[in-house]
């Protein structure tokens, strides 16, 4: 047999309905999976050398500018990292809470358009959303809902609901009045009927059986699912505060790939919901965790296909609380407190609907940017979705390329990859051999 | 300008499912976007998306927002959330670089696309009552 018929390659041009643009590549040998990479060819995005040079004051509106659907965590982080560099906490009170419920905005929105709109459609056996809204009306137009309420709270606490512009270190530009913030509350209680729903029917999905046990690294703060504050945890039961992340964490250059690939002490780990759920799931608020215990989900669990009901039960989580956030909201005496810059380095890290987003800044003395570091989630993730790549094409091996193919696509969006923040993206070749 | 000529806009800028929620209720709805397609700047591009898709090349799809324009119109068009017309108007970009203000040849094209959406409001069948959608 010739070389050219001993081979057969599939070819798509994009991988879609994942956030920016990648490539993935898949060589079997006959039973044995020879390769699997997972390729970017994005050009690289130099933000953090675009920072250098700018006023502390600008990192939240410039790093917002890196993703369209995560720009709640690029700010988060960034001001965190900030007020760590100029010696600042704001933990508690008005200003964090309303913190917390821009975060709870956007993990609504992003988690509703992933699950409703992107996930969906590949356990349904849809194309995408747009075919999917012929025969399942009713859960597109719940994730519309869902979608709706997340940009409603995004424009009354960030200002708009794309790249919000009312987020400033130190707190914000204007805080929203009271009447709005509570007024939330009745379509918030109703759309955390919607998530609770989503869980049942999600956790009825049929599955592929696919279990990969893999570090984890989330935030951890006492008493509360982890969002926007906390130290850092491993799966493998390291605990270190965010300012010693480059110490656990070391990013490298591939080849094969424009965005850099993120290693815990040399090895592949996972960031993002499983992750969360796996090392906090005692510390989701009761309605959430009743949600996972009715759908059968227990942590820890390491089908990375069953992330569809762990963003569910992550949408009754921040639904439920940005109601209480709602409920107790009044208006701080002052939106922001004062921040003076002084010469120092800066960590701040949040969890990103995808996983934890790593910011490190150094400024003078004036607050000007001297250097600056970001690691997106999905750089961290990308080792972990490669290996998940090689246990799905494993599994599946005896499937036809074409449900193959499908199959890799639907495992890489199980960590719904931001490309354009982890400077990738997508098509696909399988060789076998 | 369009709100100069009494017309009802709206700013939107990133992902474009939103743009489901500005439609509701409007018997017409103009979109406005920069486009990038190697014409001259400036050039304005008039596409009809009432009964017809985008074509590929200006559908926008896969954006960095997930969900490209030619998508959520026809998410639209699929859970019969479309307005009763529907055109989407593409300006030629000339400078895409963050910070930096329109160019003269695009502001002018600008200028001369208002009016032409005011013509289209007008010979509306419904009168625009709701007025067209400003996409900045």
């Amino acid at each position: 047999m010739s070389e050219a018929q001993r081979t057969r390659t599939i070819r798509t041009d994009y991988l879609a309905r994942v956030e920016g643009e990648g490539a993935m590549y898949v060589k079997i040998d006959g039973t044995e999976i020879v390769d699997v990479k997972l390729r970017i060819y994005e050009p690289p995005r130099f933000f953090e050398a675009l920072l250098r040079g700018r006023a502390f004051t600008e990192a939240p509106d410039i790093t917002a500018r890196i993703c369209g659907i995560c720009p709640v965590a690029y700010q988060t982080s960034a001001v965190r990292a900030m007020e760590d560099a100029c010696g600042i906490t704001i933990d508690e009170g008005p200003i964090r809470d309303l913190r917390r419920l821009l975060y709870c905005a956007e993990w609504i929105e992003s988690h509703a358009l992933h699950v409703y709109m992107l996930h969906a459609p590949d356990f349904l056996g849809y194309t995408g959303a747009v075919e999917m809204a012929a025969d399942h009306r009713e859960i597109v137009e719940q994730g519309l809902r869902m979608k709706k309420l997340g940009n409603e709270i995004l424009e009354i606490v960030g200002g708009r609901a794309i790249h919000p512009i009312n987020v400033r270190v130190g707190g914000f530009y204007k805080a929203p009045a009271q009447a709005e913030v509570r007024g939330l509350r009745d379509e918030l209680q109703a759309v955390r009927e919607i998530a609770l729903d989503t869980v049942r029917w999600t956790s009825k999905l049929d599955f592929p059986d696919v279990e990969r046990e893999t570090d984890l690294l989330v935030l951890s703060h006492p008493g509360e699912y982890p969002i926007e504050r906390g130290e850092i945890v491993t799966g493998g039961g390291l605990r270190f505060p965010v300012a010693h992340f480059g110490e656990h964490v070391v990013e490298e250059h591939v080849e094969h790939s424009n965005a850099l690939h993120a290693r815990l002490h040399g090895a592949s780990y996972l960031t993002g919901p499983l992750a969360r759920f796996n090392l906090a799931a005692d510390r989701l608020r009761p309605v959430a965790q009743e949600a996972a215990r009715e759908a059968g989900l227990r942590a820890p669990t390491f089908n990375p296909f069953k992330s569809i009901i762990v963003r569910s039960v992550e949408l009754v989580e921040v639904l439920d609380e940005a109601v209480e956030l709602a409920e107790r909201y009044e208006e701080p005496d002052a939106p922001f407190v004062d921040v003076q810059p002084r010469r120092g380095v800066g960590h701040g890290a949040s969890e990103a609907p995808r996983g934890l987003l790593y910011h490190r800044y150094e400024i003078d003395d004036e607050g000007t940017i001297l250097d600056a570091q970001i690691v997106p989630p999905t750089s961290q993730n990308q080792l972990a979705i490669e290996e998940d790549l090689r246990a799905v094409v494993t599994e599946g091996i005896d499937l036809p390329d074409e449900q193959l193919r499908l199959r890799c696509e639907q495992a890489i969006r199980n960590h719904d990859p931001c490309i354009s923040c982890a400077t990738h993206f997508l098509e696909l070749t399988v060789d076998r051999s | 300008m369009l709100r100069n000529q009494g017309l009802r806009a709206a700013e939107f800028e990133g992902e474009p499912i939103g743009l489901l929620d500005i439609w509701e209720g409007a018997g017409c709805a103009i979109v406005i976007d920069a486009v990038s397609s190697g014409a001259d700047a400036g050039t304005i591009q008039r596409l009809d998306a009432t009964v017809e898709p985008l074509p590929a090349s200006v559908a926008g799809a896969p954006s960095t927002h997930a969900v490209g324009l030619g998508q959520a119109i026809e998410l639209g068009r699929a859970l019969g959330r479309l307005p009763g017309r529907l055109i989407v108007y593409g300006i030629e970009g000339d400078r895409f670089t963050a910070g930096e203000e329109l160019s003269p040849r695009v502001a002018d094209a600008l200028k001369s696309l208002v009016e032409q959406v005011h013509e289209e409001v007008l010979h509306t069948e419904d009168g625009g009552a709701e007025g067209p959608t400003d996409d900045a």
